[in-house]
């Protein structure tokens, strides 16, 4: 047990958590209205760090970067939506096949930028360090952009679902059929959320690569915490998505106390499959079956 | 041209890693979430091999079967290397050094007759499962004469089959402990068991330190090169006060770096290898820990990815000086190089070009100057075997020539380097187990 760490461990649970609560909250909304698993979502996220980090690699201004990485995430989620998951749609796939789908899109899209960027890992440049303490942990001023600019993007979101728009969308989610009844295009939610959402994963893109680099296989981590965090807070639920995402943060930093930091993806699992056992709509999640 | 490359973009053993996990995880949030049943027999191809191999042959329309070959036929020599994952440079450049070596020799009309015919395959970044199911696609399939391998894990786990075989086995590449003393496996890279001891003894002095914490690969090079740590340290009077293992091409390090931060240490010590090396004390030094760091490796990349934070980085290596060439041999492989690849070659493409312009070259001529057959399984074995056992001297392009010695290891010339404005500058040697400032 390594309690001296506890403080950095804390530190580091917040930092990661407010990202895993971005990202769960950019897959969740794409998952529970569309209901596809987005296993592409990954693809997206890797395609707009790439797209970031060609434009700051021209000298492109830290917020430029942002702004063109979450158009670029935005234009590549809504294609797959256009090219892949909306024929699958309109033939009435099943959910499995749609998964599969995504999962080749994946594979195939990650093969392409491959074959196009090479595997090197390519580093976005554009933001100073300062090193900051506080008591015994240390981090940086990049720490501090990536907690700021999460809970910004999901303060955004939050207000966005308040809007007529996002009324839509929440309507879609809870019942298609009947929100098609009273006249709502869903077609044009199922855009929406893909734009939204895949915004959403292009400003993370960035914040990842700042962090640590752009490379093909990039998006897979993100995405694997982003589900879980969609899963455990609550399919469905935008607050609980923000809260399994922080969550999951913490526990798997948290999780270093007692065990070597190597098994960290233990607890991130082990947290999914507990809360899947005892609440499966997710801790934050309405039971609608209760 | 004889050198192909066939390996893998993705096997079914990578799958069954972290990505695998997420995948299994999905299929069955899927299920749960959509409440849809699978039906087992549904779609299902058993027969259906998700490793679909991709052959680059830079030349596809021209029969591989059909291509004149040299009177006495081809040496197939298999490169089993990290061509996909983190460890992707390794591969590149390994597999560059290699292919520039069989083609300057097939240009020259081949060895003692015989064409050498490269076929490149990949281990995806230490990957033993997918090293095994390569290593037996290169013996069974491509009737692979010698082996190259690179990486600890996945060279460990092609020995046996390769020793069964009759089949050479030589690493330019992998560093760890286990390498050491295995039948029909050579090195020519010198070990962590080498290198780090004289290194740790050094830094003990140069920062006066008394504790050291290790962050390494969980793999056998990682484990090994921290044993060797905590091993010199015990001899020397000093601790290991925290030893963190970490997956390879791990990205997130923070948990492991803040058990390490709280342990306090006066020297970190990296054993890992590729860009973990950069991630790692980008991260380290992020969470605030500015302790010296040591290792045994440095890359491009690595720099590119840890910027600032390498400044002051310290690494023992095998020293190969593209500046400063030691003969004209060793001129011709970095003008040949360059011109082919585009860049200068560092150590590991020299040491997979030697492999194969000295090491196999050299054999595959004493087996036919004997009246051997070089493609009978075992005659460059046993030629190897007698070649160590006569102290025999090969060629090299890092001085006049290498013995290598029994245990299957060898000495090469080595420096220490410190990373100094983005820059590795080379400030001392090693020299018999000790750093010797120049």
């Amino acid at each position: 047990m390594s309690l001296n760490a506890l403080p950095q461990l804390l530190l580091n649970g917040f930092f990661a958590g407010s990202f895993y609560a971005m990202m769960a909250l950019s897959w969740g909304l794409i998952f529970s209205t569309a209901k596809i698993f987005h296993f592409a979502h990954a693809l997206v996220f890797t395609v707009a760090a790439y797209g970031a980090w060609m434009v700051a690699s021209q000298g492109m201004p830290i917020v430029g970067t942002f702004i063109v990485a979450a158009a670029v995430g935005a234009l590549a989620g809504l294609a797959i939506d256009r090219g892949i998951y909306r024929p699958l749609r309109r033939r009435n796939a099943l959910q499995l096949n749609v998964f599969l789908a995504s999962l080749g899109v994946l594979l195939a899209g990650e093969a392409v930028i491959q074959f196009v960027f090479g595997v090197q890992a390519r580093s976005i440049q554009g933001f100073t360090l300062s090193p900051l303490r506080l008591g015994r942990a240390g981090f940086t001023t990049l720490e501090i952009l990536v907690v700021v600019v999460s809970w910004v993007v999901i303060g955004a979101v939050v207000l966005f679902m308040r809007t007529r728009q996002g009324t839509a969308i929440r309507a879609v989610e809870s019942n298609p059929e009947l929100s098609r009844a009273m006249g709502i295009n869903d077609e044009k939610v199922y855009r929406n959320v893909f734009l939204v959402g895949s915004a959403m994963a292009g400003v993370g893109a960035v914040l990842f690569s700042l962090q640590e680099t752009a490379s093909p296989t990039m998006g897979i981590e993100p995405l694997i915490a982003a589900f879980i965090g969609a899963f455990v807070g609550g399919i469905g639920s935008i607050g609980g998505a923000i809260l399994g995402g922080l969550l999951l943060g913490m526990m798997e930093n948290l999780g270093g106390i007692f065990l070597p930091g190597h098994l960290q993806v233990i607890v991130a699992f082990l947290l999914l499959f507990i809360v899947l056992l005892v609440r499966p709509v997710g801790l934050f999640a309405r039971d609608t079956k209760a | 041209m004889r050198v192909r490359g066939a390996y893998r973009q993705h096997s079914p053993s990578r799958w069954l890693g972290r990505r695998g996990l997420a995948v299994l995880a999905a299929a069955a949030l899927v299920v749960v979430a959509c409440g849809e049943e699978i039906d087992p027999d549904d779609d299902a191809d058993p027969d259906a091999d998700p490793a679909e191999e991709v052959d680059d042959d830079p030349d596809p329309d021209v029969d591989d079967d059909d291509e004149p070959t040299a009177e006495g036929g081809e040496i197939n020599i298999g490169a089993l290397l990290a061509m996909t994952g983190g460890g992707s440079w390794y591969g590149e450049v390994m597999s560059a050094g290699a292919e520039q070596a069989v083609n300057e020799i097939n240009e020259e009309g081949g060895v003692a007759g015989y064409e050498l015919n490269l076929i490149t395959e990949d281990h995806e970044s230490g990957d033993a499962d997918a090293a095994v199911s390569s290593v037996r696609k290169l013996l069974d399939v491509d009737d692979a004469n010698v082996v190259l391998s690179s990486f600890t894990a996945p060279t460990v786990a092609v020995q046996p089959i390769t020793s069964e075989a009759g089949v050479l086995l030589l690493n330019g590449g992998g560093v760890g402990d286990e390498l050491i003393g295995q039948e029909a496996l050579y090195n020519t890279r010198m070990l962590g068991a080498q290198l780090m001891p004289p290194l740790v003894e050094w830094a003990l002095d140069e920062y006066d330190a008394q504790t050291f914490a290790v962050i390494h690969w969980n793999d056998d090079a990682g484990r090994a090169l921290n044993d060797t740590v905590v091993r010199e340290c015990e001899e020397l009077g000093c601790e290991v006060v925290e030893s963190e293992p970490h997956e390879i091409d791990e990205r997130n390090f923070s948990p492991m770096l803040a058990r390490i931060a709280a342990a306090e240490p006066d020297v970190l010590v990296v054993g890992s290898w590729g860009n973990d090396v950069g991630h790692i004390l980008d991260q380290a030094r992020r969470q605030g820990i500015e302790v010296p760091a040591i290792g045994n490796e440095w890359t491009p990349d690595a720099q590119e990815i840890g910027g600032e934070a390498m400044e002051d980085y310290v690494a023992v290596l095998d020293t190969f000086d593209a500046d400063n060439p030691v003969h004209a041999e060793a001129e011709q492989f970095i003008e040949g190089y360059t011109e082919s690849f585009g860049e200068t070659p560092e150590f590991y493409g020299a040491n997979y070009y030697e492999l194969i312009r000295f090491v196999v070259a050299e054999l595959v001529e004493m087996v036919v100057d004997d009246g051997g057959d070089p493609t009978e399984p075992g005659a460059l074995v046993d030629a190897m075997e007698e070649a160590v056992a006569a102290d025999h001297e090969f060629g090299s392009i890092y001085g006049d020539q290498m013995t290598f010695q029994g245990d299957g290891t060898i000495l090469k010339p080595a420096g220490v380097y410190r990373v100094e404005d983005g820059s590795l500058n080379r400030f001392a040697a090693l020299e018999e187990d000790q750093v010797v400032p120049e």
